[in-house]
C-alpha cells in the first residue's frame, strides 16, 4: 500500500448537450401493446390542449447514451468517498434493490385487498418491530417519506397527544443552536414556535439555558443525539428530566443514528419520539437527492396518533390493516410512504442482524476516531474529546495561515476524486468542516484521504490560487450561482427536432 | 466610506432625509456582507408602516436579510432599478442601490438613529 | 460481516494508531444510565442468499398487478415501465450519488432536474416546476401553503370531487397552520358546478381553489370556468391533474392556474403498494421564488462553459430555517430520473398515442358495461382513463367476485362526491388489452345476473 498521492488527471469528456436539441422528426422510443378494439370518439375540442406538447423524439438507443452521458458526470460513492458530515453516505447494497424490484412487491397496487398483500404486510410489521427494538420504542410509522417528513409527523404527533390532554396551549419547540435547518422549519410549518437554545462551548446543550426556557408553552424539545458536533449529549437524562418535568415531550432527530446502533437507544434516553433516515443509516441509496424515507418510532402513549391503518397480526397468524380513529389527523402521504425505500431498509437489517449493526456502528466510530487522529497535525479539530461517528474540523487556521478557506478545500477535494465534506455546517462552527467516513470505508481508502489532505495542505502552503480556482479537474469549474439566481434559467425555452 | 449626509440604524440601513421624505437603503458593509445579492423584494407605494417594521428582504445566493424601516410612515417610491439589477445594490448600495422612499410620519424619530460617526463606531472604525 | 470492509487485523491496526486496546473505548464517554447493557433482541446476520430468500417468500405470499388484471386507479396507475428506466436508475453514478450540492461533480443529476423540469412545463403549460415532491398529495399540500403565502388569507377551498386520500393530507397540512379548509360538494354531472364554488367563494376570501381535472371520479372538469370563478374571488387556482391526460386535455397553463400539482407515477415507475412515488409542482412565472423544493438552473462555469446548479435556494429550509414556506429537503430523484427517461423515450408522437390509447380502453369498457343490464355510468361527461360505473349490487360484493376470478375490479366510492355504495371507480392504462375488456365485461354481466352472491 502506498500513500503517495498522484497528481490529479484532466477530465478529457465532453459535456452531453441538451435532450431537447437531439432526436429527430418521426424518431420515436417508447412503443405501446396493439388495440385491437374500435377507436373512442374525438374528445370535444372544448376540453382540448390547443397544440400538443412540444417533445424532442428520440430512439432507445440515444435515450441511453443522453443518460449514460450525463450520469459519466456524477460522482457517486461506488467511485469514490464521500467524508460528509451529517450525511452517512454508506455503501448501498445492491441486494436492496434486487429485492425491493420483485414481482409480488414492486407491483402491488395500494389499493388492493389485505389478502393480496400479507407477504408485504409482514415484512413492513417486521420492519416496525426492528426498528422499535433498534430504538428502544413502542410503534412505529412508516409513513414519511423523508426524515423532515418524519419531523413534521413527530411534531404533529407531540401536539395531537397535548391537544387530547386539554393542553394545546403548548406551542414552543426548543431547538439548539447547532441544529439542522429542517428542525425550525418543520416547527414552524405546522404553525408552532421554534424557540433556539444555545450551545455549550463544547457544543453540548446548556443546562441552564434550557432550564430558563421552558415553561407553561413548552411543548417539547428537539435534539440531535449525537448532535452535529458529532457529541454525544451526555446530560440527556437531565434534559429528559427538565423538559418532562415542564410538561414536554422530547424529540430526537435520528440523522446520527449510525453512531448508536446497538450501544444506546433513543427510547432509553428519555425521547419520547425519534425518526430514521431510512437512506443514511440504512444503506438505502440517496438517488441523487432521493426517495428517502423517514420513519418515526414512538412511546407507547402516543401511539394512538400515527397516522393511517396500523398492521396488526392476528392470532392466525394473518395481518389486517387497522384505522384507529385520530389517524386521519396526521395523515402526511396519500397512502403508506415510500414502501419500497421500507424494503430495502427491511434488507439492509435482516443481512446484519444483530451482530453486524453493532459492528456498522463500531467501525463507523472507529472510522472517524481513526480520521480524526490521523489528520491531527493537518487541520485543527473542534471539541477534539469524545467524538462518535463523524467529527468537526475548522479551516480557521489554514485560513488565517494560507487565506485559503474551507470551501476551497472541499473544492480542490473534488479534483482528487472524493466528494467534499459538509462545510459551513453547523453554523456554531467558523469554517465548518465536517467529515463523517462511514464503516463502508476500508483502511486504504481512509488513508488516502488523509494523503490527500496532506497534499492539498502542501498546495495551500505553495499555491493557495490553485485553491481558489478549484476544481481545475472536474466536468465543469465552479458555477455562478449569482448569476442563476438574478437572471433564472429553469427550462428548457427552444423548439425540438420532433 | 460612510457618508456624513445620513443616518443609520443597528441593523445597516441608512436614511437620508429630504423635506418630509426620507430615502432608505442598506449600508455598503451590509450588501458586502450578503455576497452576491441576486434579488430584492419591496413593498407596495402607498403602504404604511411603523418604525422597525420588515418592509421587504434583500437576498444573496445563500443568504436572506430583512429590510427594516427605520422610521415610521408611508412609502411614496421603490426603486425598481433594483429589482431588476439587484447588483445595483453590490456596486452603489449608498446611490442607485437605494430601496424606497418614505414619508416620514414621526419625524423626532430620526434623532434616535445613529450618525455616521456612531455607525462608523459600530462597524469597527 | 455484511458490509463493513475492516478485517480483525484492520481493526487492531487502527488502534494502535490511537493508542487504545479496545473499540469499546470508544464508546466509554457514553454515560452507564443510557448504554444499552445487552445485544438488540433481533436475529443474526443472513448470507446474501438467505435474505433474498426471505423476500422471496413474502413476495409469493402477495398477489400483483403483474399476476392479476388491474383496473385499479385513484392516482396510481398499472402502466408501461420501459426497460431502459431500469438500467438507467441503477446505474452506479444515478443510484448511489448524492444531493447534487457540489455541481461541479453532480452535472449528471443536475441536468436531468433541468430537463425534468422542462418536461412538466411543457406538459403542463405553466412557466417553472420544481424537482419533485413526495407524492400527488404533498405537492398539494405545499401549493396550497404558497398560495396562503401569496395572497395572504387563511383559507383554502377544496372541492368533493378531490381524491379523497389528497384532500385528507391537504386537511392535516391546514389544520396544522391554523388555515380553514371549505369544501364545495359535487354537483348532479359528478363534477364541481360553477355557482356552487361561487357560493362557498362568495361566504370568505379564500386563498385557493383546488381544481383537480380530470377529477377523482374519472371527469373532466369544467375548467375554464371554475378557473374564472376563482380568479373573480382573487383566489389562486391550483390544478391538480392526471399528468398522463395532458396528452389530450387542456393545459392548467391554458385555463390560467397558478399553480399545477400531480402525481407521475404512470411515467414508467412501479406502483410498490403505493410508494415511492413521483409528486410533482409548477407554477407561474409570478410564484418562482415562492415554491418549495430543490429547484435546477441553467447557468455559466469559471472556465465559460454553460452547466446547471441549484438555484433560488433561498427559498428553502437550510437558508430561511424557520422562515421557511416548507421544511422540505429531499425530492424524489430517482422517480423522477425514470419519469424523465419515460418523458424522452415517448416523445411528441409516443404522448398522442398514449392518450388515445387511454381513451381507446375506457371507452370501450364503458361501451360494454353500458349494454349490461343493471349496470349504468352515472355520470355521462368527457373521461380520460377511469369511469364510475352504478352497480345492481354492492361494490363490493363485485370486487371480491372479480378477484376470485383474477381481476382486481376497482375501488368502491361509497361516500365520496356523492356516490353510494353500488359505485365504482374502475381505470384503464395502455397496458389493457381488449380481451381484458372483455373479461370484465363479462364479470360484469355475470355479476349483475347474481354472480358471486353470498360471496
Amino acid at each position: 500500500m502506498s500513500n503517495e498521492v498522484k497528481t490529479p488527471g484532466r477530465w478529457l469528456g465532453e459535456l452531453p448537450g441538451s435532450l431537447f436539441d437531439k432526436g429527430g422528426p418521426g424518431r420515436r422510443g417508447l412503443t405501446f401493446p396493439r388495440w385491437d378494439g374500435e377507436p373512442a370518439p374525438a374528445l370535444p375540442a372544448s376540453v382540448c390542449r390547443a397544440k400538443p406538447a412540444d417533445f424532442p423524439a428520440l430512439s432507445e438507443p440515444e435515450v441511453m447514451r443522453h443518460f449514460t452521458a450525463l450520469s459519466n458526470l456524477n460522482h457517486h460513492i461506488e467511485r469514490g468517498m464521500y467524508p460528509l458530515g451529517s450525511c452517512t453516505m454508506k455503501y448501498n447494497p445492491r441486494l436492496n434493490e434486487q429485492v425491493a424490484a420483485m414481482p409480488g412487491l414492486a407491483d402491488l397496487h395500494p389499493e388492493q385487498d389485505v389478502a393480496d398483500v400479507q407477504g408485504l404486510l409482514g415484512s413492513l410489521l417486521h420492519l416496525e418491530k426492528a426498528l422499535c427494538e433498534i430504538t428502544g420504542f413502542a410503534a412505529c410509522s412508516l409513513m414519511p417519506a423523508a426524515g423532515a417528513h418524519g419531523e413534521y409527523l413527530g411534531m404533529l404527533v407531540i401536539r395531537a397527544w397535548h391537544q387530547a390532554r386539554g393542553d394545546g396551549g403548548r406551542t414552543e419547540i426548543l431547538i439548539p443552536d447547532s441544529a439542522h435547518g429542517t428542525n425550525p422549519a418543520s416547527v414552524a410549518i405546522m404553525g408552532m414556535v421554534p424557540r433556539q437554545i444555545a450551545s455549550r462551548p463544547d457544543g453540548r446543550i446548556d443546562l441552564d439555558a434550557l432550564k430558563a426556557a421552558v415553561g407553561p408553552k413548552t411543548a417539547g424539545i428537539m435534539i440531535t443525539n449525537p448532535n452535529t458536533l458529532g457529541l454525544f449529549e451526555n446530560d440527556i437524562a437531565e434534559v429528559s428530566r427538565i423538559v418532562h418535568g415542564a410538561g414536554g415531550r422530547l424529540y430526537m432527530d435520528g440523522a446520527n443514528l449510525n453512531a448508536i446502533l446497538g450501544k444506546a437507544r433513543p427510547g432509553d434516553m428519555g425521547f419520547d419520539v425519534v425518526h430514521m433516515n431510512l437512506h443514511k443509516t440504512f444503506s438505502t441509496p440517496h438517488g441523487g437527492g432521493g426517495p428517502g424515507s423517514g420513519p418515526i418510532c414512538v412511546a407507547s402513549d402516543l401511539a394512538e396518533f400515527l397516522p393511517g391503518p396500523r398492521i396488526a397480526q392476528q392470532a392466525d397468524g394473518s395481518f389486517t390493516l387497522e384505522r384507529l380513529p385520530g389517524a386521519d389527523d396526521t395523515s402526511i402521504h396519500a397512502w403508506y410512504g415510500n414502501v419500497g425505500v421500507c424494503l430495502r431498509a427491511l434488507a439492509y437489517i435482516l443481512r446484519n442482524g444483530r451482530d453486524g449493526l453493532k459492528r456498522v456502528t463500531e467501525c463507523a466510530v472507529l472510522n472517524a476516531n481513526y480520521l480524526k487522529h490521523e489528520l491531527r497535525d493537518v487541520i485543527e479539530v473542534e471539541h477534539a474529546d469524545g467524538c462518535l461517528h463523524e467529527f468537526v474540523a475548522t479551516g480557521r487556521g489554514w485560513k488565517d495561515r494560507y487565506g485559503v478557506r474551507t470551501l476551497d478545500i472541499a473544492k480542490r477535494l473534488l479534483d482528487y476524486g472524493m466528494h467534499a465534506p459538509t462545510v459551513y455546517f453547523p453554523l456554531i462552527v467558523e469554517e465548518a468542516f465536517m467529515v463523517e467516513p462511514t464503516e463502508t470505508e476500508s483502511l486504504e481508502s481512509l488513508d488516502r484521504f488523509v494523503a490527500v489532505m496532506k497534499a492539498i495542505r502542501a498546495e495551500a502552503e505553495t499555491d493557495p490560487d490553485l485553491l481558489h480556482g478549484a476544481p481545475h479537474h472536474t466536468p465543469v469549474g465552479r458555477m455562478d450561482e449569482a448569476k442563476a439566481a438574478r437572471d433564472p434559467d429553469l427550462r428548457w425555452l427552444g423548439p425540438c427536432n420532433c | 466610506m460612510v457618508p456624513a449626509d445620513r443616518k443609520y440604524t443597528q441593523e445597516h440601513e441608512w436614511i437620508m432625509v429630504d423635506g418630509g421624505n426620507g430615502t432608505v437603503g442598506v449600508t455598503e458593509f451590509a450588501a458586502h456582507e450578503l455576497g452576491d445579492i441576486v434579488f430584492v423584494e419591496l413593498p407596495s407605494v402607498g403602504a404604511t408602516f411603523k418604525q422597525g417594521d420588515t418592509v421587504g428582504t434583500i437576498e444573496s445566493v445563500k443568504a436572506v436579510a430583512d429590510l427594516y424601516l427605520p422610521v415610521s410612515g408611508e412609502i411614496v417610491a421603490v426603486n425598481d432599478a433594483v429589482a431588476t439589477s439587484p447588483e445595483l445594490l453590490n456596486s452603489d448600495a449608498f446611490g442607485q442601490g437605494w430601496l424606497v422612499k418614505v414619508k416620514l410620519s414621526v419625524p423626532g424619530e430620526l434623532d434616535a438613529l445613529l450618525d455616521a460617526a456612531a455607525y462608523g463606531e459600530l462597524l469597527g472604525g | 460481516m455484511a458490509y463493513v470492509p475492516h478485517a480483525d487485523a484492520d481493526i487492531r491496526h487502527m488502534l494502535e494508531a490511537m493508542g487504545l486496546d479496545s473499540v469499546e473505548q470508544l464508546f466509554a464517554h457514553l454515560p452507564a444510565n443510557v448504554r444499552l447493557d445487552r445485544d438488540l433482541d433481533l436475529p443474526l446476520g443472513l448470507s446474501e442468499e438467505e435474505v433474498r430468500d426471505w423476500f422471496r417468500c413474502a413476495a409469493r405470499a402477495n398477489r400483483g398487478q403483474g399476476e392479476l388484471v388491474s383496473f385499479l386507479g385513484g392516482g396510481v396507475y398499472d402502466t408501461v415501465v420501459p426497460s431502459v428506466c431500469d438500467a438507467l436508475v441503477s446505474r452506479s453514478e444515478f443510484l448511489t450519488a448524492y444531493t447534487p450540492y457540489q455541481p461541479e461533480v453532480s452535472q449528471g443529476t443536475l441536468q436531468a432536474i433541468y430537463e425534468w423540469q422542462s418536461f412538466v412545463c411543457r406538459l403542463t403549460g405553466m412557466d417553472v416546476a420544481n424537482a419533485s415532491m413526495y407524492d400527488g398529495s404533498t405537492a398539494l399540500a405545499e401549493a396550497c401553503q404558497v398560495a396562503v403565502a401569496a395572497k395572504r388569507r387563511p383559507l383554502v377551498v377544496l372541492p368533493a370531487t378531490l381524491n379523497p386520500r389528497w384532500a385528507r393530507v391537504v386537511r392535516t397540512s391546514m389544520r396544522g397552520a391554523g388555515i380553514a379548509v371549505a369544501e364545495v360538494p359535487a354537483g348532479p354531472a359528478g363534477t364541481t358546478d360553477v355557482a356552487q364554488l361561487e357560493k362557498v367563494l362568495a361566504l370568505a376570501p379564500a386563498a385557493c381553489f383546488v381544481l383537480p381535472n380530470p377529477n377523482y371520479l374519472g371527469l373532466v372538469e369544467p375548467v375554464d370556468q371554475l378557473a374564472a370563478a376563482a380568479r373573480a374571488a382573487g383566489a389562486a387556482v391550483i390544478a391538480a391533474v392526471n399528468p398522463v391526460s395532458l396528452a389530450l386535455l387542456k393545459t392548467p397553463g391554458e385555463y390560467g392556474a397558478d399553480l399545477c400539482v400531480g402525481e407521475a407515477q404512470a411515467f414508467g415507475i412501479p406502483p410498490t403498494w403505493g410508494g415511492p412515488l413521483l409528486g410533482f409542482l409548477a407554477c407561474s412565472d409570478e410564484h418562482k421564488r415562492r415554491i418549495p423544493g430543490r429547484i435546477v438552473g441553467r447557468t455559466n462555469d469559471s472556465r465559460g462553459q454553460g452547466g446547471y446548479v441549484l438555484t433560488l435556494q433561498t427559498r428553502e429550509q437550510h437558508i430561511r430555517r424557520e422562515k421557511a414556506t416548507s421544511n422540505i429537503c429531499s425530492n424524489q430523484g430517482l422517480m423522477m430520473l425514470r419519469a424523465t427517461i419515460y418523458l424522452a423515450m415517448l416523445g411528441a408522437g409516443g404522448l398522442a398515442e398514449l392518450g388515445d390509447a387511454n381513451r381507446a380502453r375506457i371507452e370501450a369498457l364503458r361501451t360494454r358495461a353500458r349494454k349490461v343490464p343493471g349496470v349504468t355510468i352515472p355520470f355521462d361527461g368527457p373521461v380520460f382513463n377511469e369511469t364510475v360505473l352504478r352497480l345492481p349490487r354492492p361494490a363490493r360484493e363485485f370486487r371480491a367476485f372479480a378477484r376470485s376470478r383474477g381481476v382486481l375490479a376497482g375501488i368502491p366510492l361509497d361516500g365520496v362526491a356523492g356516490c353510494g355504495p353500488n359505485d365504482i371507480l374502475v381505470a384503464v392504462t395502455e397496458k389493457r388489452s381488449l380481451a381484458q375488456i372483455d373479461l370484465f365485461a363479462a364479470l360484469l354481466a355475470e355479476f349483475a345476473a347474481g354472480g358471486g352472491k353470498g360471496a
